[in-house]
């Protein structure tokens, strides 16, 4: 599509439309209230191979500490880095400061700045190392079974 | 042109409906619908609207900025810098100071006659000259940047040395620069909005794009469609397509996805076929370049280039079949990627004890070892038991290039042998695998000297500007390595600042 028409952008409408309503109601449907939410979260991590378990800290964790949006507190599906940095390290020199023994460092990358979290980390399936599409180190061999091999 | 009504007639603009939209919440979406007239109600609204955060974009940005005019810059990615900042930071320029420390003798029209001969003489000519001419300047307005140029280098295809490199060896050294740059002026980008369309008005002028805010790469359907407005003129600056499979290989049948790329994955064509519905003209697209020095044994972009083409002009490189060298090492990255396609098997370069010392950097050696692209033997024998290559023409090769380093003529392909190199002889011997990758579109938009983009009547297309990989014409058959960078910030800041000139 190059520029849009009236009927184009009718349909155009309709479709946004439809998305914002489907957005809304459903997304978070199946999780309407945070007390639900926390079963859910408790129910999916008792169950075997599921990666939701987030590394040691699951006791308690519930989905809205991370998904929702920092300025407005209502639910969203995007984790904020800032939402991550607020339990972890608070900034980025402190979590270089906690992978300083690789090398290189992960969380030092002289191609990107501040780098959104989720690039990599993932907690609802495996993650995924960003350096490894196109560079080979030591330490990704020792990499955990969450992380992608 | 007889133009049909409807298609372009139909747009009229009715300001701004609302501000950007937060990624979270779904519902303030409706206000950049479009009424029910067909009118659209633009999101957001700046002077001069730049696409990609490359070295192209964000020079036009800092550029129009500092001439004054409102900008936002805008990538689909989650990072900024796409190709930019996975690049080899190696810049091309006459007369810089590191060439002057080095006492090498260069002129602008040394470095316009190699990238012709490279070029194969398909380059638009006035731009080559304007990017010679120009590239002191480009690589003085980085420094300025606060970017470090530490080393001169050599690249295949250039008559001298003229390659500055950045101090980590990585384009990011400049995109950070830049970046800061744009921070300091208040210039905001917004990484996560892909460009959909264009949106033109009824005189033809480009007034914005759709875009979807909240992008994540490979899921078309997400984010939400926002109507961005520039009341001077959009600058497209989205890189090259080297990882568009489908439009590649339309292009350029040979480059199927047998064979894989070195650039970022965000490296495809969409945003240079929307310019194309503008009417705008393209050229050179099935130009599209090999990297000749890149491994099969790691992904992507890797070691294995800087350990390869800091070696050409002091090593070889062998054939395993034959256990002869096959091609000149110096030559360009076509004649050399189009030997090993055409050899249609993985080649061999090696380099001695002495000059890898002299050439490779710890860095690029220790991981390439570490990860096992780059081997070590301690004998030429090692080495054609480990390749399977046939002993005695091997040892016998390495005898006559050796006679062709100490005479400094290479009698068999001409390559161009470098000033301290050696014979090849000192254990330990290093040796990495060779298989081309798809390294850089040499094709793309045709622009002028203002970095207008060109339509198919000749006329630059009103409010529309593009530079960088997206562009073409520069490098006409093939890219001289380090040209591209110069050429990204060279008609990046004339876009900016002509797209600055527009009235709003
Ligand atoms: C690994 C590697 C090493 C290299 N080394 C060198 C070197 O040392 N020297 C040299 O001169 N050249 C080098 N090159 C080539 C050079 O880096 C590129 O040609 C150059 O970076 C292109 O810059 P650009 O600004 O045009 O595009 P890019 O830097 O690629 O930026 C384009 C941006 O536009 C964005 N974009 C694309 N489509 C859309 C869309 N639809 N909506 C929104 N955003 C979009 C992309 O996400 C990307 O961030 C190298 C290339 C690679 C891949």
């Amino acid at each position: 599509m190059k520029k849009l028409d009236s009927k184009k952008v009718l349909f155009l409408n309709l479709l946004i439309v439809l998305f914002v309503l489907l957005a809304s109601s459903g997304l978070y449907a199946s999780l309407n209230s945070q007390e639900e939410a926390k079963n859910t979260y408790q129910e999916l991590i008792q169950q075997e191979d599921t990666l939701l378990n987030h590394n040691g800290s699951d006791n308690g964790l519930e989905c809205f500490q991370c998904h929702i949006s920092i300025g407005s507190n209502e639910p969203q599906k995007e984790v904020a880095t800032d939402q991550c940095l607020a339990c972890h390290s608070q900034n980025y020199e402190g979590l270089a400061t906690l992978t300083q023994n690789l090398e290189p460092n992960p969380h030092e990358s002289p191609h990107y700045e501040d780098m959104d979290c989720t690039m990599c980390h993932q907690v609802h399936q495996e993650s995924k190392l960003m350096c490894a599409e196109c560079h080979t180190f030591d330490w990704m061999e020792d990499l955990g079974p969450s992380w992608l091999k | 042109m007889y133009k049909i009504v409807g298609r372009r007639d139909f747009i009229k603009t009715v300001g701004i409906a609302g501000v950007a939209i937060a990624g979270g919440s779904v519902l303030a979406g409706c206000s950049t619908e479009t009424s029910e007239n067909g009118n659209i109600k633009w999101t957001e609204e700046t002077d001069v609207l730049v696409i990609g955060t490359g070295f192209a974009g964000l020079a036009a940005a800092i550029e129009a900025k500092a001439a004054g005019a409102k900008v936002l810059v805008v990538d689909k990615m989650p990072t900024t810098g796409g190709n930019s900042a996975i690049n080899g930071g190696d810049m091309a320029a006459v007369g810089t100071k590191l060439q002057k420390e080095a006492g090498v003798e260069d002129s602008v029209d040394l470095m316009v006659a190699d990238m012709l001969k490279a070029g194969l003489n398909y380059n638009h000519v006035d731009k080559v000259k304007m990017l010679a001419e120009k590239s002191l300047e480009a690589v003085e307005w980085c420094t300025g940047l606060g970017v470090q140029f530490t080393k001169l280098n050599f690249h295949g295809g250039h008559s001298v040395p003229r390659t500055n490199t950045t101090a980590n060896a990585t384009g990011a050294d400049i995109i950070k620069a830049q970046v800061a740059k744009l921070k300091e002026l208040g210039v905001e980008i917004k990484t996560g909005v892909k460009l959909v369309e264009f949106i033109e008005n009824e005189a033809g002028r480009v007034t914005g794009i759709e875009a979807r805010d909240g992008y994540k790469i490979g899921d078309e359907a997400s984010g939400t469609a926002v109507f961005l407005k520039a009341n001077k003129a959009v600058v497209l600056a989205s890189g090259g397509f080297s990882n568009d499979v489908k439009m590649r290989t339309i292009h350029e049948p040979r480059l199927t996805d047998e064979l894989t790329s070195t650039n970022h994955q965000g490296a495809t064509g969409e945003a240079l076929r929307e310019a194309l519905k503008l009417d705008a003209m393209d050229v050179h697209m099935d130009w599209i370049q090999l990297g000749p020095w890149t491994s099969p044994d790691e992904k992507g972009f890797g070691y294995t280039p800087q350990f390869c083409e800091r070696l050409v002009g002091h090593g070889l490189m062998i054939d395993p079949k034959t256990g002869k060298r096959f091609v000149n090492e110096t030559g360009n990255r076509k004649v050399r990627a189009d030997s090993m396609l055409a050899l249609n098997r993985v080649t061999i370069v090696i380099g001695d004890a002495d000059a890898v010392a002299r050439q490779i950097v710890p860095k690029t050696l220790n991981g390439g070892l570490k990860s096992g692209v780059i081997k070590e033997y301690n004998t030429l024998e090692e080495i054609a038991t480990a390749y399977e290559i046939p002993v005695e023409p091997f040892l016998a090769e390495i005898k006559r290039w050796n006679s062709f380093v100490t005479n400094g003529k290479d009698e068999d392909f001409d390559c161009l042998i470098q000033k301290g190199a050696g014979p090849t002889q000192k254990a330990p011997f290093y040796v990495a695998r060779l298989w081309p990758k798809v390294h850089h579109t040499m094709g793309g938009l045709v622009t002028n000297l203002k970095s207008q983009v060109t339509n198919q009547d000749y006329e630059p297309i009103k409010g529309f500007y593009a530079a960088g990989e997206v562009t073409g014409g520069t490098h006409g058959a093939v890219r001289l390595g380090s040209c591209a960078i110069t050429d990204c910030i060279v008609f990046g800041r004339i876009a900016g600042q002509e797209a600055a000139k527009e009235q709003a």
